[in-house]
This record gives structure tokens, sequence and C-alpha cells, in this order.
């Protein structure tokens, strides 16, 4: 078995073990109902008391053939509003690039932690939309009332 | 501080020793962490051979393996390390460990274990240098991996050529300064245009250059003959080359009856056969001299092109040719120096060196000259400029024919011989095409200067 099998068999063994609270994570079936552990879906709940508090939203997070040595890919759905998410729905986050901050050490765990701290904390030095970081930098206002929408869009979200 | 821990240093601070010094003698410690330089820590970095491992990167159980870690103590197998070193390299950036709370730096020595095979140098240097296009340019010769880096002081002293935008302007520009032009030469010997990175091209300026290069590659030529020798059908306008006497013409494509001389239909000439001489014979006249001003034109062009292209090919067999003297004296050299070291040294055959030097580069100007002279009004300067020129190729030539006996089949085995004694003419030619460049590039520039010599942009 490759190397990164292995070690994505250990990322489930590890998040069955001990995840955070209210996260969801794991692999998803193949046509033939066996588990491809190269793409997972996964569920992030906005921290409570902030904007995002009432929604979990979903990820897709892809690992390359060069994983732990290249960062996995992790996706919201298309269009999802947050200054640091491009309208395809890829995260821009230090810790997913890298050529900044990935490390192979990094687990999955620490992953999702680090997306649920982007949602509430976004980075204005890195714009990935237009209409989120606009809104963010200028308009409080609208982009309070944009984040509370999309939260009540994903309450009780699941992949079926 | 050891010779890897000041290599870090500088990685870190981007090579910029000023930078490094003030940083250094202003916050050591700091600095030093920020380098991921461990100074206080005992644990050893390095290799080591354990057994019963495990490792956290892979999720692997090994029970003897090979493993790394770095005076952190964070210790991983030597696999993961290993692919994790070669997809962080490429970035060009210090590599630190792989715990991502850690900040502490792979030392160079460790990617390589000799310094002449450095990979994390070698991709810092590299990505240094793309950093930074303006001040490195790679040289545009084939197969050569010379890089020139400008320096601010400059060799032509005027020309302030720091600046990106001023290249771009030189370039666009119809500045016909050629003191200006930033010729510079690469580690290998190869002349090349630091504004528009193509071969040493004076007398020739970027802008002409680049004009000159499109002209011969754009059909633009293809149309001037066409419209030169070919009609257009009044009727469907497909062209028509005439190929017989008769001025009784009909279209190939659409059956269109016409007359070559008025184009008008041949049906109204009818009984008044070649009426068409008795209308406007003023209009005919000036289509004529147009057709015989494109004439002009398209021949103009094919004689200072045949001319280039010829210069351009004879370059390649040149560098054959010198390529085969080459290799006879290597060959010569070496069985002398075996069986009579005394008689002739390395030093004796350096004229060659430079004859060769000199042959490759009089071509190259020669060639260039010909597209200077393509845009080159007429005048009596131009006149001087093309005798000038002449002389020029007559040496060069001369030259050349030199070289070619030397390795003709008929003289085989007194190559040498030949060497030796034409070394008064080889090295008498190459001083005098020297000469000849440079007094075509003075009167070139001097001459565009002071508004002797005018161009004419087609």
């Amino acid at each position: 078995m490759s190397l990164t099998k292995i070690r994505l068999q250990e990322e489930r063994k590890l998040w069955r073990k001990d995840h955070p609270f209210g996260f969801f994570a794991k692999p998803v079936k193949t046509a033939d109902g066996s588990l491809d552990l190269t793409t997972w879906k996964a569920g992030i709940p906005g921290r409570d008391n902030t904007l995002w508090a009432e929604g979990t939203y979903p990820v897709t997070i892809t690992f390359p053939d060069e994983y732990p040595s290249k960062p996995p890919k992790v996706k919201f759905p298309a269009g999802f509003y947050h200054p640091n998410v491009y309208p395809s729905g890829t995260i821009c986050l230090s810790i997913l690039n890298e050529e900044q901050d990935w490390r192979p050490a990094i687990t999955l765990k620490q992953i999702v932690l680090g997306i649920q701290e982007l949602l509430g904390n976004p980075n204005p030095d890195s714009p990935a939309q237009e209409p989120a970081w606009r809104a963010f930098a200028k308009d409080k206002v609208t982009y309070e009332k944009k984040i509370k929408e999309q939260a009540k869009r994903y309450v009780n979200y699941s992949f079926n | 501080m050891d010779f890897d821990e000041v290599l870090m240093m500088l990685h870190h601070c981007k090579w910029q020793q000023e930078e490094l010094m003030d940083r250094f003698y202003d916050n050591r410690e700091k600095l030093l962490a920020d380098c991921g330089i461990n100074k206080s820590n005992d644990t050893v970095c390095g290799f080591n051979h354990v057994s019963s491992f495990s490792c956290s990167i892979c999720c692997e159980d090994y029970s003897a393996v090979e493993t790394f870690s770095l005076s952190c103590g964070h210790e991983f197998c030597i696999n993961c390390y290993g692919s994790y070193v070669r997809t962080e390299v490429t970035l060009g950036n210090l590599i630190r460990c792989m715990i991502p709370s850690c900040n502490l730096s792979i030392p160079h020595m460790v990617t390589h274990g000799e310094y002449s095979h450095n990979v994390l140098l070698k991709a810092a240097t590299i990505s240094h240098i793309s950093g930074r296009k303006v001040n490195y340019k790679w040289c545009p010769a084939p197969d050569c991996d010379g890089l020139v880096h400008l320096l601010k002081a400059r060799k032509t002293g005027q020309s302030r050529l720091e600046d990106v935008n001023e290249f771009e302007e030189l370039v666009d520009s119809e500045s016909a300064d050629l003191q200006s032009i930033p010729i510079v030469l690469c580690p290998r010997d190869h002349e090349f245009c630091y504004a528009c990175q193509y071969e040493n091209h004076l007398p020739c300026t970027c802008l002409l250059v680049k004009r000159w290069i499109k002209k011969c590659n754009d059909d633009s030529e293809t149309v001037n003959w066409i419209d030169a020798n070919t009609r257009a059908c009044p009727s469907c306008t497909a062209s028509i080359e005439k190929n017989g006497g008769c001025n009784h013409m009909t279209c190939s494509t659409c059956k269109h009856q016409f007359c070559w001389i008025c184009l008008g239909e041949w049906s109204l000439h009818g009984t008044n056969y070649f009426r068409c001489n008795s209308f406007s014979s003023d209009m005919k006249e000036q289509i004529g001299e147009q057709k015989k001003v494109k004439r002009e034109s398209l021949q103009r062009y094919l004689h200072y092109y045949k001319r280039f292209a010829l210069h351009e090919s004879s370059m390649k067999g040149d560098i054959k040719t010198l390529d085969k003297v080459h290799q006879k004296m290597s060959i010569f050299m070496e069985e002398q120096s075996k069986t009579n070291p005394n008689i002739l040294s390395w030093i004796d055959v350096q004229f060659l060196q430079d004859a060769f030097r000199a042959l490759t580069s009089g071509r190259k100007t020669l060639k260039w000259a010909y597209c200077f002279g393509f845009y080159l009004q007429k005048g009596n300067y131009a006149d001087v400029f093309e005798q000038i020129q002449e002389y020029l190729s007559r040496s060069v030539e001369d030259l050349s024919k030199i070289f070619e006996q030397i390795i003709h089949k008929d003289n085989r085995g007194k190559s040498t011989a030949i060497i030796m004694n034409q070394k008064l003419d080889i090295m008498n030619l190459s001083s005098l095409i020297t000469k000849r460049r440079k007094t075509l590039m003075e009167c070139a520039s001097s001459g565009l200067a002071d508004g002797l010599l005018k161009l004419e942009m087609l």
C-alpha cells in the first residue's frame, strides 16, 4: 500500500478516536461501494457566539498522490460567501498552501480547526473573491447579513 | 557561527549582506530564531539508524529504519523527510521541520552532502533570479546557460538602464542612438543585446531589428509580389498571373471575360478591337508607375534580404569549419606535446581563438549592416557606409577562405603547416576585421547622431 494510503488510514483512525465536537469527516464511497480514502467529505460547524454559529458548512477534502509531502485541497461548495474562498470554493489558507505553511505533520483535525478559525476571522490581506471581500472591508452591515443568510442555508446540513 | 549557519542566515535575509549584518547586531537571538537555527539545544541534528520506530508522518511501524531529526528532536523516517525535502526544495525557501509549530530549518549541507551539489542553494539562486528579472538575463544563445547580471555602473555611461520601463522604451522608441544599445557579453563569450535579448545586432537599433524580423517573417512581401505581378479579376477579384501573350482573359474561377490592359469587359471591345488604348492613357501610365515602384521596392528588399540571409547561413558554415580547425589543432597540439614539448605551446596558437571570434562577429556585423542598409536613405554618407561595409566584407571573406583551405580535403595532413605558415595573415586579417567593424559602427553611430545618415521607416 502506498505511503499516502497508510497515512490516510491512520488519519481516519485518529479522527474516529478523537475529533472536535460538532465536526464530521469521512471518506466518500466509490461506485462499487468501497471507500475512496483520497476524497473526504467533512462538515465544519460555525463557532458559538459568532455570525457563523447556526450552520455546519460542508467541505470536500482531496488528498494528492504526494500527500503528506503536499497539502490536501479543501473546497467549500462553489459560490461560498467568504473573503478567503475563491469563486470555485477553494479555500485560501496558509497551512493549506505548499508554498507557505504546509508541513507534513499537520493532521486532519488541525486542518478543520484551522478552517473553522478562518470562518470567523477572515484574512483581509489575501482576498479570494470580490463580493465578500469588498463587503467585509467596506460594508459590514451587508457582510453580516449575507453571512447570517448563508448560515441559515447550512443549518442541519449533512451529506447523504 | 559555522559556514552552514551563515549560509542559512544569508538565505533567510534573501542574500542581502547588509540586512543580515544589521539584523545580526540588532537582535542576534531573534535573527537566529527566525532563521530556524538552534544554538541552545544539545540534541544533535542528523541521521540515525534506529530499531522499532513509528513514523508519525507515514504512520508506518518500522523494525529498523534510518531516521532524521533536527536539533528539536522531531524524528521522522528518511523516506518521509526525503519526499518532503524534494517537494520543498523546488520552492527555493529554507526548509523547516515537518512539525507545524517547530521553526527549525534544515541546514543546506543536509540536503546534499557536498557543497558542489547544493540543490537547495541552486533552487534558492534560481528563485532569487526569477524574482529579479530586471537585473538578470539568461543568455539567449542556444544551449548556453550563461547568466548576465546588470550592474549599476554601466560601460556606456550616458544610458540609465536600471529601470525596466526605460528598457521597454528603448526597444519601442525610434531613438537612433547606437551608443545606448546595451550589448553585453555572457560568460561563454556570446554577445547579445540586453534590451531586446537578440544577438548583437549593431549597427541596427532594437526597433529596426524588430521591424526587420517582422518583415522577414510575415508575408507582407508575398503580398507585394502578388501586387506587382498579378491582376485581380474585375468580377471575382481572384489573383491572375498572365502566362500568355493574348490580352483576352478568361478568369479560371468565374469565367468572366475581360481585357488585361484596361480590365474592362471583353464584350465591349467587340469589333473596335483594342479601343481601350485611346481611353485615358494617363490612367494607364499611373498604374504602370505604381507597379514599377512596387516592383522596385520588392527588388530592393530582396537584394538586402538575400545578403542578410547569406551571411546568416555563412555564419553557420563558418562555425562548422572553425570547429573542425579547432579539432585538428587540438589533436596536433596533443601529439606534439608528447613528442616535442618545447616547439609549440598553447600560447603560440592563441591567435586562432582570436581569429575565430573576429570572423564570427565580423559576419554578424555584416549581416545586420544589410538590415541597416535596407532602412537607410540614399545619400552620399550612405554610400560611404556601404563602402566601409564592402571593406569589412572583403576581409571577412579572405579570412573565411583561409580557414576553408585549412580543412580542405586536398590539404589533408598539411593543415597545421598551413596554419603556421599563414599565421601572420590570419592575425592581420583578424585585427583588420576588428578595426573595420569598429569603423563601421562608428560610421553608423556618428552618422545617425549628426543627422548625416537617415533611416527610413518603411
